[in-house]
């Protein structure tokens, strides 16, 4: 016998069936937070007891080993956890004996087991410990997951291979990057940043023939990050021929900072380019690597169009030229109708107020 | 005599915090923590400490912000402050000098280091 | 006799029916843009992106603050302000003509001084008395202007600004320190990103300290708790969605940002509109993005703004009349847009969906409540169309109510005790027994007022936060 049922009936019957489910995922988002709660009270417990231990490990010599011995295996990831600030912000004696705490125990083989395993969740955490700690044992299995079709896997070994300073790797993770969508410039800029300086000799040989402009920009913030001078030709080349933007701004920054007197030239085409950003960022830096050379060029820069622009502009005269100060002010306060003398009046007064 | 120096410190990573307490501490120094700028200045003002330790990166309250209030107090503008701060954020550090703080330790630090800056501090005092 | 019941029948089911279809699609949509950020948020989860803060060329920021009788709030609202985590930004206060001591506050604690000034642009707005910058805080301007009401003082505060991107906010938004970080980043990731909106939360129970959040909490008033998760239910559902099809129509006024490019093209805010908010994106869309259809209008799903809710009835309702009348202007005033296939997915379907559901949707409601009363008297409809009825009027909101409250948890977890979390969950049930119905029955009125001529904004009361 059949249940007679409606066309009504049948809608009542699905959205009914909707709320079960509803119901079912408040039972269970409940459920999941009181094991998460549970969770934090014991990495509480565990806190409490383990914090004076750790403290004083890292004062006398005892064997990591000795002190591991203490914890249970399950209770291993509350100690990562707690470890993961020390680890980031200690360095010397104090970094030294924390990491031995991860790769002189048995932690390291229980990391490199999870790091094995099919699940993106442990892999992505036994990776991050694994850099964090720069477990040297973890290298092959690191690069191997570079190849992962998953997102996180492969950003969380390619930053776990960056603290472990591996430079081979370096071109592999800007080719895989551009198979994910998520993976952004950001995320590779944090990821080269943990290599050390050596990485900038390698992008240098790379950006002799290097054609992307995302790989491009990355480089060059990368020496201006790491303060790398030999660079200063082979970038001064790009940013005269280059398109993209990025490229360009990174490439003057990058010049101001190792104070790049050859780039002047260059900066001379292109203070009237016409992306009003490359104009500011030109006059940013004409204020370190120009020269009395570039004064009528930035004179007429205080009619650009872009505050900004006119700012820098006046700023980096005063700067550059010395008595400028004087023909600025007979400039703004001698032309009241015109526009460009008007806004030079309110660089003028921010400028007097700012000093 | 009561020669135990005081030092406040302000740090929001809590792990850190105590183990910077545990370190000085074992020097024989008296430490008052705050765990976000909020009311910093006033504990200053109320304990007059040998020497503040201040974060640069704090919620409600930034480090450059208190340490502007306490050098801008008379009562309290000798106390010396010493800076924390992550090195990527390695600007700040002009500022906080300019402001008037007398040292710095950037991030990551090594604990025994930053023992001996402070001594050395206190010491010249 | 039976034909016109069985026209009734099928007229009944077709109705149902459609309901049901757009309101599923409608939810299978926001699922996968739900599952789509988690797994976003979970791929960065490692990475801690802030770390590369300073090496990253973030674009500038001018955030506008329009300001009128602030004189309680607006110091620790600046306060707090100044302290946005960013490499870039300028703070652009106006001082909307302020008949209180507003501009004397900011005097006495920003130290700020007359300077000469030349507006940039040419948006209308009304004069500018003078404009005000601090010695102390570098980046804090303050324009002093002849009241004109809220659009009229952003326009002003962009013909100032000076950063290409601009942020408008609420005088008393409380922000996350990151949210300057958080809102740039469509617009670094995409160039023709023109605007940008972020959810907003209600503050109403929070612990606020100098206008930071210290402690997320939930209000003892059950009025403030339907509205948790009212704002829940459109940031965390509605938007996600329609961002899927680039169909965001609404940013919140409370948080916005744009690209002052685009601001200046349309010619800024429009004074003395309702809903100055939702108009200017509609008039985006119909003016920018018809001429290149590549600029997208987005929205990110972190909170990134907490804002005051109402917790008196009187208030709450001059608020929800006050919206209706503004998304009805908003709809009127680019009618053009409707069922228009020159303006893609918004013509043909987001536009159509808010005229039809956020504009008619309270007079079909309340004309369907009524109905059914009726019919159902007169023992016109059978009692499975009633249980249909019923459950689609309210057992439907339960599932989006409670299922909200489920994505919060999945996603962002601001409420850290399992007893706020089973509040919440109490809430999204009881909402939809007489707190819905009585919104509706105010923007129905609101709609009501609309057209027979009472145009005039309702006064918003604030509770504020100053301790």
């Amino acid at each position: 016998m059949f249940i007679h049922l409606d066309i009504f009936g049948f809608l009542a019957l699905t959205i009914f069936s909707l709320l079960t489910l509803v119901y079912l995922l408040v039972v269970q988002v409940v459920l999941l937070r009181l094991l998460h709660g549970y969770r934090a009270k014991q990495k509480q417990k565990f806190i409490a007891v383990w914090e004076e231990r750790v403290f004083n490990y890292l004062e006398n010599n005892e064997k990591p080993e000795l002190l591991i011995k203490k914890i249970q295996r399950r209770k291993y990831r509350y100690l990562l956890h707690y470890l993961r600030e020390f680890l980031l912000m200690l360095k010397g004696d104090d970094f030294d004996r924390l990491s031995a705490l991860i790769n002189q125990t048995k932690i390291q083989p229980f990391l490199i087991s999870r790091l094995k395993s099919g699940s993106p969740r442990k892999i992505n955490e036994a990776a991050y410990f694994l850099g964090l700690a720069k477990s040297g044992a973890a290298r092959n299995i690191l690069r191997k997951k570079l190849r992962s079709q998953n997102a996180s896997v492969f950003l969380s070994s390619a930053l776990a291979l960056a603290r472990l300073n591996d430079i081979e790797v370096v071109f592999e993770i800007f080719r895989n990057a551009y198979r994910f969508k998520f993976v952004s410039k950001d995320s590779l800029l944090v990821i080269m940043s943990e290599f050390s300086s050596d990485i900038c000799e390698v992008l240098l040989q790379n950006l002799k023939k290097e054609k992307n402009a995302l790989i491009q920009s990355i480089t060059i913030t990368l020496f201006r990050h790491f303060k790398y001078y030999p660079a200063g030709e082979i970038v001064l080349k790009i940013a005269v021929y280059s398109q993209n933007k990025e490229v360009t701004i990174e490439s003057i920054k990058y010049f101001t900072s190792i104070e790049f007197l050859k780039a002047a030239n260059a900066l001379r085409a292109l203070i009237n380019s016409p992306k009003a950003e490359i104009r500011a960022e030109v006059l940013k830096a004409l204020a370190v690597l120009g020269d009395s050379s570039f004064e009528q060029r930035i004179w007429d820069r205080m009619y650009d169009s872009e505050y900004e622009v006119q700012y820098n502009a006046v700023t980096t005269l005063m700067i550059l030229i010395p008595g400028s100060e004087e023909k600025i002010s007979q400039f703004a306060y001698g032309n009241l109708k015109d526009r460009a003398a008007a806004i030079v009046r309110m660089v003028l007064s921010e400028r007097s107020i700012k000093s | 005599m009561n020669n135990q120096k005081t030092i406040i410190f302000a740090e929001d990573t809590m792990h850190i915090a105590q183990l910077l307490k545990f370190k000085l501490e074992k020097e024989g120094f008296t430490l008052i923590h705050f765990a976000t700028g909020e009311g910093v200045t006033e504990g200053v003002i109320n304990f007059k400490p040998d020497l503040v330790l201040l974060d640069i990166m704090m919620p409600v309250k930034d480090g450059l912000t208190v340490l502007k209030e306490i050098k801008s107090n008379p009562s309290i503008a000798n106390i010396p402050v010493v800076l924390l701060t992550a090195n990527a954020h390695e600007e700040y550090v002009v500022k906080g000098l300019q402001l008037g703080a007398i040292d710095y330790i950037l991030k990551p630090f090594a604990s025994a280091e930053l023992v001996l800056r402070i001594k050395n501090i206190l010491k010249m005092r | 006799m039976e034909i016109i019941s069985y026209i009734v029948w099928g007229f009944n089911a077709l109705i149902l029916f459609y309901f049901l279809l757009i309101c599923s699609i409608y939810i299978i949509l926001n699922i996968v843009a739900f599952f789509k950020m988690i797994r976003y948020n979970r791929t960065i989860k490692y990475l801690d992106l802030k770390r590369v803060f300073k090496l990253t060329n973030y674009k500038a920021i001018s955030v506008i603050v329009p300001a009128y009788n602030e004189e309680n709030g607006i110091v620790e609202s600046l306060k707090s302000l100044l302290q946005l985590e960013y490499p870039d930004f300028q703070l652009v206060v106006v001082n909307d003509g302020s008949t209180d001591n507003t501009l004397q506050k900011l005097f006495e604690n920003f130290s700020i001084r007359q300077v000469s000034f030349t507006p940039f642009y040419k948006l209308k707005s009304q004069q500018i008395r003078s404009v005000y910058m601090s010695s102390e805080y570098p980046n804090l301007i303050v324009i002093d202007k002849v009241n004109g009401g809220k659009a009229d003082a952003i326009n002003a505060g962009i013909n100032l600004a000076k950063s290409p991107l601009i942020a408008v906010i609420d005088a008393d938004s409380v922000l996350e320190r990151d949210c300057l970080l958080k809102i740039v980043r469509p617009f670094m990731e995409d160039e023709n990103v023109i605007a940008v909106g972020g959810t907003i939360r209600i503050a109403n129970g929070s612990n606020i300290l100098h206008g930071n959040i210290v402690d997320v909490g939930l209000s003892k008033s059950w009025l403030a708790r339907f509205q948790v998760v009212e704002y829940l239910r459109a940031f965390l559902f509605g938007r996600n969605g329609f961002d899927v099809l680039n169909g965001i129509l609404i940013i919140s006024g409370a948080f916005s940002c744009f690209s002052r490019d685009a601001l200046i093209k349309i010619d800024g805010y429009r004074a003395g509109c309702i809903g100055e908010d939702m108009e200017i994106i509609v008039r985006m869309h119909r003016k920018l993005r018809k001429e290149n259809p590549k600029l997208r209008i987005t929205f990110i799903p972190d909170p990134v703004c907490w804002t005051e809710a109402p917790e008196t009835f009187k208030v709450l309702r001059s608020q929800r009349m006050r919206w209706q009348k503004g998304t009805v202007d908003s709809i009127l005033l680019h009618k053009k847009l409707f069922m228009n296939p020159a303006y893609g997915w918004i013509g043909m379907l987001v536009f159509p969906y808010f005229a039809l559901f956020e504009m008619l949707g309270p007079v079909i409601e309340i004309f369907g409540y009524f109905f059914f009363i009726i019919s159902f008297s007169f023992g016109f409809v059978t009692l499975s169309f009633a249980v249909a009825f019923l459950t689609t009027a309210i057992l439907y909101g339960v599932v989006l109510s409670v299922l909200s409250v489920i994505l919060e948890e999945l996603s962002f977890q601001r409420y850290p005790k399992l007893s706020q979390l089973l509040t919440l969950m109490a809430a999204a049930f009881l909402e939809n027994f007489g707190y819905r119905q009585l919104t509706t029955w105010w923007r129905f009125r609101g709609m009501f007022e609309y057209f027979t001529g009472k145009r005039h904004w309702g006064q918003m009361e604030k509770k504020g936060f100053a301790k």
